[in-house]
Order: C-alpha cells, then structure tokens, then sequence
C-alpha cells in the first residue's frame, strides 16, 4: 500500500529525513517511535504533503501512485489521511459544512454521487457514536475553542467519516487523559480491517496498549534505526530511548 | 478641469442655476442655510493632497480626471423608470426609490408611527427636520457641498414608542446619464421607538463615470433602537462620498454596518455623536475589494457622556491592484467616565499589488475607562489551508472558504435575513470569481 524507499527530506537546509524505508500492506499497523527531534512528525508531514519541507532524495509511492507528486488535497482524495498532531482551530468555517464538503469532495474523486443532506446526517450520527462527540460541536466552529482531547477526537471523528485507506496519526494520544485514550483507541480499531492500515507515530507505549501494532520502528536522526514487534514498544518504554542512541551511534 | 479652482466653480455654478430655477420658491430658512453652506464650501474647499483626512484617499485629484461635466442629460422630472427589476427580490420594506439622485417612488402605505416624506429642492418637508444640525457643514467640505445643493431626498420620522417591523429602504439607482448626484436624508426616531434604515446604492447599467454626495442625518432619542445598514455592492464606476452623521440620546442602542464589494473611488464618513449616558453603538463594517477599487471607511465616535458602551470590527479583503483605507477615531471626553469603547479592523491582502492604510485612533480625556484598539494586515492562514486541503478540498474552495469565514464575522450582523442573504450571495460569486 504504502512503500517509502530512502525518503530524504529538509528544511530551510537543514535535513531531517535521512534515508527512510518503510513498508505497510493493508491490514497492518505499524508504530513508529522515537525520542523527540527524531523525525517522526516530518515523516507523517511530508507524507500528508505540507509544502514547507523539500524531497531531497527517495521516493514514495502510494496505492502504486508517485505519492510526492501528489497535492495534499490529492493524497487525501486518494485515501490517505492525517490526524494532526495540532490541530488548528478555524474560526467561522462550520464543522458540519467543512466535513460535507470534504466527504463530497473524496466521494467525487472515486466516481460517487454526492451525498445529500439526509445521508450526511445519517452518516455522522453513525461515526459521532464511535469517537462518543458530541453533537454540540459540530454545531461550532471547527476545533475553535475546543478542549485538546476534543481537538483529537475530532480527528478520529474525521477520519471516521472520510475512511481512508491509510490513517496516519501524529502523536494522537499526546495531551489525552487515558479515559479519551480508550475512546480514541476504540475508534482507530473498529474501523481497522483488511484493506486498510494504521500508521502510528507516538512517544510513548500507552497508547500501543489499546491499538496493538504489526510492526515497531524506532526513528533517531532521521532514520529508522531498529524494527520489530510490539514487545520493542515495551523494552522501550522499560529502558527508554538511550541504549538505541548508543547502538545507533556505534554503527555509523 | 484642471485645478480645484475650477471644480469649485463648476459647484458654484450649479448652485446659482438651482437657486435661480427654484424663483424663490425656496423657503426662507433652506435658503439661508444653503448660502451658509455655499460659504462653508467656499472657505473649506476640496481637500488638498496634503490633508490629512484624505491622504490615501485623492478624492480632489480623481474628480478632476473624472467628473463629466457634459450636460446634465437627467430624465425629465414627469418620467418614471421601470426600477422594479433592480430592487432585492423579497427584501420587504417600506421603500423610496431614487433615480439619477431624483426622487421617484415614495410608498404612501405606512404603519402607524412611520412617516416618511419627499425632501424636494424648495425645503417644503423640512420645517421640523433639524436639518443642518448634526450634519456640521463648517467641517467637511461635502457636507457643505450637500448641504448648499442637494435635491432630493427622504425625512423619515418614527414616533415615540414605535415599533417598525420592516426596514425603510432608500434605493439609490443611477445610469450613464448621470454625472452628479446630490442626496440628503434625514431620519428622527424619536424616544423609546425601535427602527432600521437601509441603504442601498445601485448602477442599474453603464460604465461612465458617476459622483454621489449623499449625507444622512440620523436623530435617535431617548431608549430609541436604531440600526442602519449601507450596502454598496452593485456600484461599477462610481465616485462615492456618503456622511452618515447619527446622534444618540440616553440609553439609546444605534448599529451600523457598511458593507462595500464596488466602486471607483469610495469615501464612507460615520460620524456618530453619544450625548447621552447609557449608550450602546455597534460599528460594523465589510469592504471586499478587487481590480482597481478604491474603498475609505472614516468613523468617528465621540464619548460624551458617562457609562457608555461602543464596538467597532471593520474587515477587509482586498486583492488586485484595489486599495483599502480605515480611519478610526474614538474620543472620550472628560465627562465620559466609564466608557467602554473597542475598536479593531483586521484585513487580508491577496496580491502583492494590493493595499491597505488603517490608523486606529484613540484620543481619551476621562481616567476611568476601558477602551482598546488595534489593527491587524496580513495573508491567509497557511496552516489552515494545509488542514484543509489534507482533507481533501483543493486550493481554490479552501482559499474561498477561509475568506468567508473571515467576512462572516461582519456579515452576520445585518439584522435582515432577506439583506443578508443577499450578501452572502453576493459575497460567495465574489469569492468564486476571484478565487476558482
């Protein structure tokens, strides 16, 4: 589904992304961790698109498409989707109207008849038990004013709606208390199935608790340093990032 | 014309041709008044380029180059245009509809508590109007000029503890035969009464050049609710000068919102003065610009009195080569203890040919208030139009849905559904055209 091949990117000159390779198949989860200014929030924005980064090298192909080639709005039509780390609010744009627009937009893209108001409706009452939103906010303006763990759930509630193929989510779980933890987990696994796959790129283990990976990967200085499987989350969060610092700065 | 000398004459000329056309049937009192006026006029002058009311606004300059001084080719006064057709489908009111500045429909059928009546050139209407009181004709030169020569216009008058369900309308429409416009109205709701004024100013077909002067005088009296809406959407080539001077007695609420998305050269001075305590004045204002446009919002609030409330929020989008102005200035007098006052104007530049002059004023004499004020100029959000366009909506819809949502803020206070609909139409078409 997803295949990263030496994905080298900067910013203003300064790189970030050193040679990365990653595979997900559909049905996977994959994790990837890190400790902070490792690169894992680049990768996952260099993934959606956003334009402030440079490929310096590599390549990346999605559903056997030049994804690099691709507009943001593109990827996202195409079914990729990112749950943002900071979400940002955006004043009198309507939560409800954004997401039928967005909806439509993708429906269009895969040769769908757009959905009426009723079926729209009908739809996000059906996602909004999922992520347990309240209606109330949707009725606002989009994440304005909304809490961190509602700004987050908003995601989840998105991507519920939108249904991508593949979900990347940047540091979901970060400012969640473990109660919207659940909810949000809970979300992201029941609309796991075969087709689609996860990308989940957190600091810590917690969250791996509630959504189980396929796959670890420990990105430092821009690269992915060690794989393996969930009990790498767990040796991680036993002995912390230091020992893999050390490992990785023996073999270059 | 070449220099201020000889457009000055050419007002001096209509105004003697107006005064000898009306053979002294003028009354007394408007005559004085008008000569007054015509001497303000004369000391006071066109601004010059180095004024500092109008130094981004080259009004003098503009009318120069552009004011057609052919013969004034207005339709015979008998002759009634078919105007229908351009007034807002569904927007119900009690209307007057002008036409090249001359009146040509007055509705007879008005509720108990409304009275409007023609103002005509001899003044017939304006025994009890006030005229000329709030509306200084010592300071600004086109009030003077409107004050010496207007024509026609509406007095509109809201009787004490009144309450008008619909909106007086005044349509300003015009066409190529027009070269000058000269429109006064006055309007005196009267204490405890509530009431809406709009106005509406449209070019019904052509693209010469066209200068409006109007003036409003606005009396709202004690308790009295009065909002006042001006829409210039539809106004091509135009030259505008609109005073809209309002007075508010005690414990009286006054909104405004003044919604601009055309016109050559745009000059809209709101004066309001708050001679009361307990008051609350909302200022709203929109000005979506493009091409060449030329939009000047000018306000003025002027804190007299104790225990006061004023808000301001104007906003601009502004892209091509058009030019935005914002003056705002707040005073608050020594007497005007606990006022509240708030001003903000924000805008968004979309080309880099595009431009913006905004001076926030405050000048405050009393020492127990709260007042703010500030202005902002920028782009659009870049990390919005990420969040947007990574779920899916291109460049285009998410540009044009941002900047909606930035000029909603303004919008949703026009009080009319009906006028606000068709903002939002005319908003949206706008935001399509200029943006995908």
């Amino acid at each position: 589904m997803l295949k990263v091949d030496n994905l080298r990117a900067s910013v203003e000159d300064k790189e970030i992304l050193k040679g990365i390779n990653l595979e997900v198949k559909p049905g996977e989860v994959h994790a990837i961790m890190g400790p902070n200014g490792s690169g894992k929030s680049t990768l996952a924005a260099v993934l959606a698109g956003r334009e402030s980064y440079e490929i310096t090298e590599g390549s990346v192909t999605f559903l056997r498409k030049d994804l690099l080639e691709m507009a943001p709005e593109e990827r996202a039509r195409e079914g990729l989707f990112l749950a943002f780390q900071y979400p940002v609010e955006i004043p009198g744009v309507s939560s409800t109207n954004f997401l039928k627009t967005a909806v439509n937009q993708i429906r269009e893209h895969r040769g769908q008849e757009p959905l009426d108001a009723v079926s729209f409706l009908k739809l996000i009452k059906e996602k909004m038990k999922l992520v347990d939103i309240d209606q109330s906010l949707l009725s606002r303006s989009l994440n304005e004013g909304f809490s961190g763990g509602e700004k987050k759930r908003n995601e989840i509630f998105q991507m519920a709606v939108l249904e991508p193929k593949l979900a990347v989510l940047d540091e979901t779980d970060s400012g969640l208390d473990i109660d919207a933890l659940k909810i949000v987990a809970h979300g992201v696994n029941s609309l796991k199935n075969n087709e689609n796959a996860v990308v989940v790129v957190t600091h810590y283990q917690r969250l791996l608790d509630y959504i189980i990976p396929d796959y670890v990967h420990v990105l430092y200085d821009g690269k992915i340093v060690k794989s393996g499987t969930k009990e790498l989350a767990l040796e991680l969060e036993e002995k912390g990032y230091d020992w893999i610092k050390e490992e990785a700065n023996i073999t270059t | 014309m070449n220099t201020e000398q000889e457009l000055r004459s050419y007002f001096q000329e209509k105004y003697s041709s107006l005064t000898s056309g009306l053979n002294g049937e003028q009354t007394a009192d408007l005559s004085q008044l008008r000569h007054k006026a015509l001497d303000s006029f004369n000391s006071l002058g066109f601004p010059q380029n180095k004024s500092e009311e109008y130094k981004y606004t080259p009004i003098t300059k503009t009318l120069l180059k552009s004011l057609r001084t052919d013969d004034h080719q207005v339709m015979e006064p008998q002759t009634v245009p078919p105007f229908n057709e351009y007034l807002l489908p569904n927007l119900k009111g009690h209307l007057v509809v002008f036409w090249n500045g001359r009146l040509v429909y007055c509705t007879d059928d008005l509720p108990q508590g409304l009275s409007i009546e023609p103002i005509d050139p001899q003044g017939n209407s304006l025994a009890e109007s006030g005229i000329g009181t709030i509306a200084n004709y010592q300071k600004d030169a086109f009030t003077a000029l409107n004050t010496a020569l207007f024509n026609h216009g509406a007095f509109i008058k809201v009787a004490k503890r009144s309450v008008i369900e619909e909106p007086v309308v005044l349509y300003h429409l015009w066409d190529d035969r027009a070269n000058y416009m000269q429109t006064r109205h006055l309007v005196t709701a009267e204490a405890n009464s509530h009431s809406q004024v709009v106005e509406i100013y449209k070019c019904t077909s052509g693209t010469k050049n066209t200068f409006h002067n109007s003036v409003t005088e606005v009396t709202v009296g004690k308790n009295a609710h009065f909002s006042y809406h001006k829409v210039q959407t539809e106004c091509g080539e135009n030259i505008h000068v609109g005073n809209t001077h309002i007075s508010q007695a005690s414990d009286s609420t006054v909104k405004c919102t003044t919604i601009t998305t055309e016109g050559r050269m745009v000059r809209n001075n709101l004066n309001l003065t708050v001679d009361g305590s307990n008051c609350e004045s909302h200022m709203y204002g929109l000005y979506l610009l493009h091409g060449t446009n030329h939009v000047d919002n000018h306000t003025r609030v002027d804190h007299r009195l104790p225990h006061c409330y004023s808000n301001e929020l104007y906003k601009g989008i502004i892209n091509d080569r058009a030019a935005g102005v914002f003056n705002g200035k707040i005073f608050v007098r020594q007497d005007a203890q606990k006022t509240n006052a708030f001003q903000s104007n924000k805008n968004l530049l979309l080309s880099d040919h595009a431009s913006m002059n905004t001076k926030p004023q405050l000048e405050i004499w009393a020492d127990d208030v709260k007042c703010s004020h500030g202005a902002t100029t920028g782009q659009l959000d870049e990390e919005q139009l990420f969040y947007l366009r990574a779920r899916g909506l291109d460049k285009q819809q998410a540009r044009s849905l941002l900047l909606y949502a930035f000029a909603q803020e303004t919008l949703e206070q026009v009080t009319s559904p009906v006028l606000k609909d068709y903002l939002d139409q005319v908003i949206q078409a706008r935001l399509i055209e200029d943006h995908g």
